[in-house]
């Protein structure tokens, strides 16, 4: 570590998003719904809070050559590699993105586009990817002279403390100093809802409930909370593929079974509802894991969740973004199976 | 809230750096669409109505706002009007969208009444049927012309000098053009902050609604006969005085692009920052492509040169119609279908499009309930 005064003025690689009252959303769930939002982030998503921060904490703890040596690999095609180049390209380093050969080109033109030192395809699976990435690209980097740090998707103290900046903001931003009556987020691997709890308990508010929302097919929390053991889901078997993390993370498992904290498991269908209609309503376009939390606003389904909702109670739903939608795919989803 | 109450809120200023100009320049998008009724309007007629409001003689307790405008200025109207506690009464003509009917209704619209078959009818009804009603109590909402507004709408552009780097100001501004309101406003701060000499500003208009086009041709303000595009935001017969004014500035660029690219800047945005405008504000974002920028100001963008693009919002867009779009004016991308990136690119985002397992019987979309049904259920409570 080095000492304060050696700290670097580093730029901050994520940004402060608007919460913003949805008029529309709040006359659909009959309360007052607050929206975050996190599509505005660098990144398209909410992972540059807690990748950024993972990035910049390594660099903070490293002096001048260290800092120079760095080179941040992540096995993510998705929105947490996209994050991880956003956030190096911001601090002035490095970052490779490893992914299996079933990434799209698009995908992969998008990550150099945004200014990845190099994008590397390899393995038939994530799984076949990453132990690659491990076994032989960093220690490849480490012969070569660099410093490779690994970035794991959600998994790290460094990225729950990152994602735990949006609940100090949303605090500052609700009008006269009200609190959040319950905050709706997805849970992939959990490493957002870890954010979550922990910002709400920094800032001394641990009793606000907090619905951990998942889709069928991609509920790994669920599982392990209902099989009262960290558990592994068999396969992903829901569209929101970005929410597919078989096992959560062990500290998620963990904070999911405090009494604030609900559960809820919908489906690929209100999911798919919740994009669709927040297109609508707020022209905002988010992926299948993130119309998940949102669905919750429509047809009253909230009051299942939170019994004591009135109307003026304050649910502050986190829109997480996301990268993997397009406007053929709502299209396409608009129309249903009928075309 | 109370009177007190702001009707607009600080936008944010996005810098993606996005690569559609050329992967040195700095484009910044001023998120309008991110104010309460979803357009820049909440800026102007929040103003206007929070100075008609205090100007109000003490003994009237209960003022009520009314407008005419179905479109951006009325849902506008009725959101400033939420914010300040005081009823909003829209009537329009018959030939607006029940899209936006429906969206007006939905903010909490005291009233909406469906009133003859142009504004001009909708507007008379108004002034001589319903507001002699309210008395002394009616406050009158303009859709733009009123220095009121522009005032309002100048707020933007304070925020956008704010938010660049002091030593990095804009060195480029593009806005839309309907009446020239939100031109007016922009105008109005450059001057004030004594930026408008080393700013340029780019007013967008769409073909068959280029009513300052016209004028700056004929040296004079001049009124369009009917408006035949599509972005009917854009749709003022006349621009204002000091719309044309501004317009003469040596600062100044005109641009009239047709619907067509107007359409294709609004799927762009879509694509690349996955947020929906409609036409009217789709049309910016067009000059970003396809060196369209550099043709209306005459010369290259420099790769240090900052343009910030107000983009302004608006409610007149759904999922449907940006895929109606696309289909209709595709021909516009088909001089770049052969290149192998956009090959691949198509190509890809094919796979990208997951099949959803819904089952059969599947309801479609207009089952879900809609507003008019909630509005049903709320009316049961």
């Amino acid at each position: 570590m080095t000492a304060p005064e050696q700290q670097p003025k580093l730029p901050c690689p994520w940004r402060e998003t608007p919460l913003i009252l949805s008029s529309i959303l709040s006359k659909h769930a009959r309360c007052q719904i607050y929206l975050k939002l996190e599509n505005l982030q660098p990144s398209g998503s909410f992972k540059s809070r807690g990748i950024g921060n993972f990035l910049l904490s390594h660099l903070q703890s490293a002096d001048a050559e260290q800092r120079d040596k760095t080179h941040f690999y992540s096995s993510s095609g998705g929105n947490a590699g996209l994050a991880c180049v956003h956030a190096a390209v911001t601090l002035g380093v490095p970052a490779t993105i490893v992914v299996p050969m079933t990434t799209t080109q698009y995908t992969i033109d998008k990550m150099r586009a945004a200014g990845a030192a190099d994008v590397l395809q390899e393995g038939a699976s994530w799984y076949e990817c990453d132990q690659y990435l491990r076994e032989t690209v960093i220690p490849r980097a480490k012969d070569a002279g660099e410093i490779p740090v690994y970035v794991p998707p959600f998994d790290a103290e460094e990225i729950w403390d990152g994602h735990g900046t949006l609940v100090e903001e949303v605090i500052a931003q609700m009008p006269s100093g009200q609190k959040p009556d319950a905050i709706l987020c997805s849970v992939g691997g959990g490493g957002l809802f870890c954010g979550i709890i922990r910002g709400l308990k920094k800032a001394g508010l641990d009793a606000t409930p907090v619905l951990a929302v998942e889709t069928e097919g991609a509920h790994s929390l669920a599982l392990s909370l209902e099989k009262g053991e960290l558990s592994t889901l068999p396969a992903i078997t829901s569209i929101a593929t970005t929410l597919g993390a078989r096992t959560v993370a062990p500290q998620a498992f963990a904070y999911g079974q405090r009494p604030s904290v609900k559960s809820v498991v919908l489906t690929d269908k209100d999911a798919i509802e919740g994009c669709v209609r927040f297109a609508d309503d707020e022209r905002i376009m988010v992926e299948a894991a993130c119309g998940v939390s949102l669905s919750l606003c429509y047809g009253n389904k909230l009051r299942q969740y939170l019994s004591d909702l009135t109307e003026k109670s304050r649910v502050v739903v986190v829109v997480c973004g996301g990268s993997n939608i397009t406007a053929e795919m709502l299209a396409k989803w608009t129309r249903g199976p009928r075309q | 809230m109370g009177r007190d109450a702001a009707p607009g809120v600080v936008c944010p200023l996005s810098g993606r750096g996005m690569p559609f100009l050329n992967r040195r320049s700095r484009i910044f998008l001023k998120m309008e669409t991110l104010q309460p009724s979803g357009s820049f309007k909440s800026r102007g007629i929040g103003h206007y109505l929070l100075r008609r409001v205090e100007e109000l003689a003490s003994h009237i307790a209960n003022p009520h706002i009314f407008c005419s405008s179905g479109g951006n200025a009325g849902l506008a109207a009725v959101h400033a009007s939420r914010t300040l506690g005081l009823p909003c009464t829209v009537v329009v003509p018959s030939t607006v969208k029940q899209l936006m009917v429906t969206k007006i209704r939905t903010a909490g619209a005291y009233q909406v009444l469906q009133h003859g078959d142009a504004w001009a009818d909708a507007d008379k009804f108004m002034r001589e049927h319903l507001m002699p009603q309210a008395g002394e109590a009616a406050i009158y909402a303009p859709p733009f012309d009123h220095p009121d507004i522009w005032a309002g709408n100048s707020t933007l552009m304070y925020e956008i000098a704010a938010q660049m780097p002091p030593s990095a100001p804009a060195d480029i501004v593009v806005c839309s053009v309907g009446g020239g309101g939100l031109l007016n406003g922009v105008a109005m701060a450059l001057d004030d902050l004594q930026l408008a000499a080393s700013t340029t500003v780019v007013g967008v208009e769409t073909a068959g609604a280029e009513s300052l086009a016209a004028a700056v041709r004929a040296g004079q303000l001049v009124t369009l006969p009917r408006i035949t595009s599509q972005a009917t935001s854009l749709g003022c017969a006349q621009v204002t005085q000091m719309t044309l004014d501004v317009a003469q500035r040596a600062t100044f660029r005109g641009v009239v692009l047709p619907d067509a690219e107007a359409a294709m800047g609004c799927w762009r945005l879509a694509d690349d920052e996955r947020v929906m405008v409609e036409l009217a504000c789709g049309v910016n974002v067009a000059l970003c492509y396809d060196g369209r920028l550099e043709k209306a100001l005459g010369r290259p963008v420099r790769p240090d040169e900052r343009v910030v693009i107000v983009l302004c919002g608006g409610s007149n867009v759904t999922v449907d119609m940006l895929a109606e779009w696309r289909k209709e004016y595709a021909y516009l991308e088909q001089p770049l279908r052969s290149s192998p990136e956009r090959e691949s690119r198509q190509q890809d985002q094919k796979e990208d499009v997951y099949e959803p397992a819904v089952p059969e019987r599947a309801p479609v979309r207009p089952q879900w309930p809609g507003v008019e049904e909630v509005l049903q259920l709320e009316a049961k409570l």
